[in-house]
């Protein structure tokens, strides 16, 4: 009960210094505010990443024609031609654990549909594809077997395309033209977002890969069996592991690389790619939060200063306590909570600009921004404690005073 | 019967600046249960500092101060305030009210270091703002009231706890002659009813108000018997 009272006293006090306390928490609603926002931003950041990884599918890995020192770009139809659709077969039948090798080629080019046009990926790709990708239809079929052996004109569109192309029309049976060739529409995917480098996987119209290389894509007299990209899928966490060398080896016999030479393709694991850029985010956020924890610091310092003044000015009003029959606990017990009371309100007000913030980031740059209440209430109580640290210097100021110091000011 | 208040051998020094000066000199006396004592002296004296000696505010460089044959200052400082919480009531001469407490929440001071439960508290400070006349004031702070209201909440706030020992610091000073009179009865009935006075004053009319005088000059206790010229 007197500690109700106590507070309900540090409050008072608050009231009387009110301008010098605001300044003085500034350090801490700013240090708060912005622990709770780079910790909701990031959060929000690896919930997206987690939910690409979901729709990455998993145990995925992308064989890719190049050197090993290569980043992975994407090439061009007719440089690096070192991966064939023969060799995606290979995979597929030579390693016991894959479930699929899906081979895949694609280019850049403007589809049309009446008299609107769009610029998209198109992608020449086996039915496998689809599940390897974890890709749900919305409407109409996926590409049968049939469709590949006979190169039908067909084509499954993404939702971004069935969107600007066909706007609120049905697309199913529909023509769209690519390059000089008339596909026609038989199935519209169901939406995906954006991939881990923020592409809109949407924005995309799959062709039946024999299509792809015969009608619109064309191939390289070179090599006319090459394809861009082989993606693989395992099916379980211990063929995923064994899967990389046993892909090596195959992939080297085929190509016939003598023991010295490097592999001419690389291999990506996907996952390993999106979870190492969460750890860029989690190693962000530990960073951010560190400085932020700096800020905190300073506030707190800050409240010490300012709480060493004001009990220093109230001498007298500390003297008359004394007289009054205060002893030095009840002193110490009064300022602490002040100091307390004043982080504690400094915590509460970062929470709203924290939160504030935190929403307006999220309309103004459509971030996902995931907002933690209990985070933000822990971060309300560390306020409260760091006062009662900061406090305890003024505190026991206040304590020590000599009450005779209330008489001799009346003289 | 054993007097309410013994000092023996008081001595008190302190550092002024650089310098060391002795404000009490081996002062031994005895006040009694229901006196009203004046102590005068020229300022410098040593009043204020026997003063706060007697509340338990300021420790003795040497010698024994016993309160109801209680050792003050062989107790902790909590326990001294608790004392002073209890048993001995202060008023100064520039009133130290807190000034941004209305006057029942000043009254209430002692009462809040006391412990008690809160209806209580509001009660027993209501009854004592009736008591030195100001209950229809008790909502006001210190600024809206006159320099006499001031000091009769003062005066409200150290009897509030009941105390044996009232100890006053010129509490005249800062009023006019009128004010003062009025203040001075108001002592003057309290010690009527029982309370135990010391009163510390340079002017002899005030402590003419007393029964007895005790004067001090520099330090020493020159007379402890007299009345007042």
């Amino acid at each position: 009960m007197r500690t109700l009272a106590y507070i309900w006293l540090a409050f008072r006090s608050l009231q009387l210094y009110a301008l010098r306390s605001v300044l003085a928490i500034l350090g801490i609603v700013i240090g708060i505010a912005a622990v709770l926002d780079v910790i909701s931003v990031a959060e929000g950041a690896r919930a997206e990443v987690s939910r690409q990884i979901n729709s990455l599918g998993s145990h995925l890995l992308l064989v890719l024609p190049g050197a090993q020192l290569d980043q992975g770009v994407r090439k061009q139809a007719g440089s690096m031609l070192t991966l064939t659709a023969t060799d995606a077969r290979a995979l597929a039948q030579e390693i016991p654990g894959i479930l699929f090798a899906a081979p895949f080629v694609d280019a850049q080019m403007t589809a049309v549909s009446g008299n609107l046009n769009w610029s998209t990926l198109i992608a020449g790709i086996t039915p496998e594809y689809f599940e390897a990708r974890g890709w749900m239809l919305a409407r109409g079929q996926w590409f049968q077997a049939e469709h590949l052996a006979t190169a039908a004109k067909v084509a499954v569109i993404g939702n971004t395309v069935a969107r600007e192309l066909f706007r609120s029309v049905d697309s199913i049976g529909r023509p769209v033209r690519i390059g000089r060739t008339s596909y026609t529409v038989i199935g519209v995917l169901a939406e995906k977002g954006q991939d881990f480098t923020g592409r809109d996987q949407d924005d995309v119209i799959f062709i039946p890969l024999a299509s792809a290389k015969i009608f619109t894509l064309g191939r390289s007299h070179a090599n006319p069996d090459a394809v861009h990209s082989i993606l693989v899928k395992a099916d379980s966490p211990a063929s995923m592991a064994e899967a990389e060398p046993l892909i090596t080896r195959v992939l080297r016999e085929r190509h016939k690389l003598p023991e010295r030479k490097r592999n001419d393709f690389q291999i990506q694991n996907l996952v390993q790619v999106v979870q190492a850029r969460d750890k860029i985010y989690r190693q962000f956020t530990l960073l951010v939060s560190m400085l932020a924890g700096i800020s905190l610091f300073v506030g707190g310092i800050g409240v010490m200063n300012v709480m060493l003044v004001t009990v220093a000015e109230r001498t007298t009003e500390i003297g008359i306590r004394l007289v009054a029959g205060a002893c030095p606990g009840d002193i110490r017990k009064q300022f602490l909570l002040e100091a307390s009371l004043l982080c504690t309100v400094g915590g509460m007000l970062g929470l709203l600009l924290g939160y504030a913030v935190a929403r307006l980031l999220a309309a103004t740059f459509g971030w996902t921004i995931e907002f933690s209440w209990v985070l933000a209430i822990m971060a309300v109580g560390c306020a409260a404690l760091l006062g009662l640290v900061f406090g305890i210097i003024p505190a026991e100021r206040a304590a020590r005073l000599d009450p005779a110091v209330v008489l001799r000011s009346g003289q | 019967m054993e007097p309410l208040v013994a000092l023996v051998g008081i001595t008190k020094r302190h550092h002024l600046g650089a310098q060391l000066v002795q404000a009490l000199s081996d002062v031994t006396l005895t006040v009694r249960r229901g006196e009203f004592v004046a102590v005068t002296g020229p300022s410098g004296s040593g009043k204020s500092t026997l003063l706060s000696i007697l509340g338990g505010l300021d420790r003795p460089s040497n010698g024994q101060y016993l309160l109801d044959g209680a050792d003050v200052f062989a107790l902790n400082r909590t326990q001294i305030a608790e004392l002073r919480n209890k048993r001995i009531g202060f008023v100064f001469q520039n009133f130290n009210l807190l000034p941004r407490l209305s006057a029942l929440e000043n009254v209430r001071l002692p009462l809040f270091y006391r412990r008690r439960s809160v209806s209580e508290a509001r009660t027993k400070a209501q009854l004592m703002l009736e008591r030195v006349g100001l209950a229809h004031r008790m909502r006001h702070v210190p600024t809206q009231l006159s320099g006499g209201e001031q000091q009769r909440v003062a005066i409200a706030r150290a009897i509030v706890n009941e105390p044996d020992l009232l100890l006053a610091d010129e509490p005249t000073g800062a009023l006019d002659t009128s004010t003062r009179d009025q203040i001075l009865s108001l002592l003057a009935e309290l010690h009527s009813t029982g309370l135990t006075i010391v009163l510390v004053t340079h002017d002899r009319e005030v402590g003419a108000h007393a029964r007895r005088a005790i004067r001090l000059l520099d330090g020493v206790l020159e007379s402890q018997d007299g009345p007042m010229v």
